[in-house]
């Protein structure tokens, strides 16, 4: 079989190619440095992205998927809003009784009241979390699970028991690095002494649950002298997935009837919350895609003109090429693998720092970085396409060379 | 004697503006099998491009051009190349070795391009290094070596695929006296050998070391005696 070839001759062309790839190895590497930036921050921003997606879903799992509706209470932001959000009470404990009588569709209600940050301390020195009065079904609605080493049980904790259940992190401060020994111990909330009853289970470093404090709710109305306090959020659970679409509106009619028509509140679903933070990362994604594809662009662009600038300097050796029997096919297959060793070179470098993530360990990062055999397959495939697109033009130039007027230079 | 070029009528011209320019005005030429040809002018006489279409480098405008009793005149561009890389050694005035290739890499070239294997490539290299004296010098880079040295990588380029004809543009122009000497010398022996050769030159002391002599002036040729 000839070299000159389309088929069969391949090998001796990317090997033409490569020998002058090697022989202006920085002017290939300077080239190569932007479809590396290229690949690289699209790769890693791909992979961030996924793992922020694949986070929102556990996290929405967690939260208790598509049947849990939150309620938030809102502030008023002018003067006239103010005025009427006067006219209302809020949102209220109360307002729950009333909900579960009147909504049969919903077979679960979260009641939360937000202690806000500081205002736990263990022997005089404040402990960083995050403090949260709620309902024992809190913990059934949103399926959160907890390690105890005692009888933690429903009655205990609506009898209003001066009783916590602590994350991760709030644990290892009260007991010197050892979750499990803080249950037990005594923390002040609010200058009130509580008991550590249970540790929340840990999802990993990154846990939002890892700073929580979470005290019976019954104990707080005790405590403040207030039987029917304002509410931060309220989550309530459908009982069948056939209702979800349905339950916001139903919901929220029912809490303008019970707030006097005044609009104090926020009634979303998860799947708003997720809908949400996907519409962020696509984004966010869009972005990614824009610099890189600049960035890609100019790649393409800097390797056609290395190329032009390239075959120009060296016109004789490509019609001595011609002139000893290597056709118009060879020199454009040449002179197009040049382009492609220049765009696989920043192509390879940066599928290497797509690949670094995986190195990483689970935890260190707030997300998981996740990358596909896909995403690598493609980062290959625009490095395949940029040297492509910006060899094209010298390759047909360097084929279409008239070897007489080539040897003259 | 079998033929193995062989023109009839072949003409040339070029187009400048709106007008033709004849530079080759007809030549019949026929150099046999085995033959030692030198085909001698002065600039401008029209040599040079019956060279590179005597090379298949560049096409006539008119009559017939024959390679081994084949009517090039109607090749593609392919088949051209593959005449060129099959049947024609050139010799360049200049010598022509790609600047990044050592002198081994730039005599192995014409063969990569017949698509001969490594093994087969590799012994004829050797082969011919060693015949043309350079079998010490095959790792350097042209640059690396003396204008002689290069001329006969350069010859042995294009002898390394055992050409129907090695065709020599001024082969001795760049060279010295001594190594003029050498490199006719070594056209002599390659002739005695068998090969047939075709050189053109503007130099009557290398023209005269040719067994038939050709003279080109305003495009005609003719048959020195």
């Amino acid at each position: 079989m000839s070299g000159n070839g389309w088929i069969g001759g391949w090998i001796l062309p990317l090997s033409l190619a490569w020998r002058e790839t090697r022989g202006h190895f920085l002017r290939s590497a300077v080239t190569a440095t932007a479809v590396f930036l290229g690949v690289a921050s699209l790769l890693v921003m791909t992979a961030l992205s996924r793992g922020m997606e694949a986070q929102n879903r556990e996290m929405y799992l967690r939260m208790g998927g598509a049947q849990v509706i939150q309620v938030t209470a809102t502030k008023a932001t002018d003067a006239l809003q103010d005025a009427s959000f006067a006219r209302s009470r809020g949102l209220r404990l109360s307002d729950v009784d009333v909900l579960r009588q009147n909504l049969p569709q919903f077979d679960g209600w979260v009641p939360e009241v937000s202690a806000g940050m500081g205002r736990i301390s263990l022997k005089g020195a404040r402990v960083r979390a995050m403090g949260t009065a709620s309902t024992w079904d809190r913990f059934d609605v949103l399926g959160i699970a907890v390690d105890t080493s005692e009888d933690l049980t429903r009655a205990r904790w609506e009898s209003g028991e001066a009783l916590l259940v602590v994350g991760a992190d709030v644990a290892s401060k009260v007991s010197s690095g050892r979750p499990a020994a803080a249950l037990g111990k005594e923390l002040l909330v609010g200058g009130r002494p509580a008991r550590v009853a249970g540790v929340f289970k840990s999802q990993g470093k990154f846990d939002f649950r890892n700073m929580e404090v979470m005290i019976p709710l019954a104990w707080y109305t005790r405590v403040q002298g207030d039987a029917d306090p304002t509410l931060s959020t309220l989550k309530a659970k459908v009982a069948r997935l056939d209702d979800v679409a349905d339950a916001p509106r139903q919901l929220k009619t029912e809490l303008l009837a019970l707030h006097r028509g005044v609009e104090d509140v926020d009634v979303s679903t998860n799947d708003d919350l997720l809908e949400n933070s996907r519409k962020t990362i696509a984004t966010m994604s869009l972005v990614t895609i824009l610099i890189a594809g600049v960035s890609l662009l100019s790649g393409a662009v800097g390797i056609l003109n290395v190329g032009l600038a390239s075959l120009s300097s060296r016109v004789q050796e490509l019609g001595t090429s011609k002139a000893l029997g290597a056709s118009s096919s060879l020199l454009f297959r040449q002179v197009l693998f040049e382009s492609l060793l220049v765009a696989g070179l920043g192509g390879g470098a940066g599928l290497a720092v797509g690949l670094a993530p995986a190195l990483i360990p689970d935890g260190t990062l707030p997300w998981t970085l996740q990358l596909s055999g896909v995403d690598l397959l493609g980062g290959l495939f625009l490095s395949v396409g940029v040297g492509v697109v910006s060899g094209l033009v010298p390759a047909w130039k360097a084929s279409r060379l008239d070897p007489v007027e080539a040897m003259r230079g | 004697m079998d033929a193995i070029l062989e023109t009839k009528g072949l003409r040339k011209s070029y187009r400048l503006g709106k007008e033709d320019v004849p530079v080759l005005h007809g030549i019949d030429f026929r150099l046999g099998r085995g033959e030692y040809g030198a085909i001698m002018g002065p600039s401008g006489s029209g040599k040079s491009t019956l060279l590179n279409i005597l090379g298949c480098l560049d096409r006539a405008t008119g009559g017939q051009y024959l390679v081994e009793g084949r009517l090039v005149s109607a090749f593609s561009e392919s088949e051209l190349a593959d005449l060129r890389a099959r049947s024609i050694g050139f010799v360049f005035q200049s010598f022509q070795l790609l600047p990044r290739l050592t002198l081994s890499e730039n005599v192995e070239l014409p063969l990569q391009y017949l698509g001969i294997p490594r093994k087969e490539r590799r012994r004829r290299v050797a082969e011919i290094m060693e015949r043309l004296g350079l079998g010490q010098r095959g790792r350097h880079l042209p640059m690396e070596v003396s204008g002689g040295q290069r001329q006969r990588a350069a010859i042995a380029r294009a002898l390394v695929k055992k050409p129907a004809l090695l065709l020599a543009d001024e082969p001795t122009g760049n060279l010295d006296s001594t190594t003029t000497a050498e490199v006719l010398d070594l056209f002599r022996q390659l002739h005695e050998e068998g090969n047939t050769i075709l050189l053109i030159t503007h130099e009557h002391d290398v023209a005269v070391r040719a067994q038939r002599r050709w003279k080109i002036f305003d495009g005609l040729m003719e048959e020195m005696a």
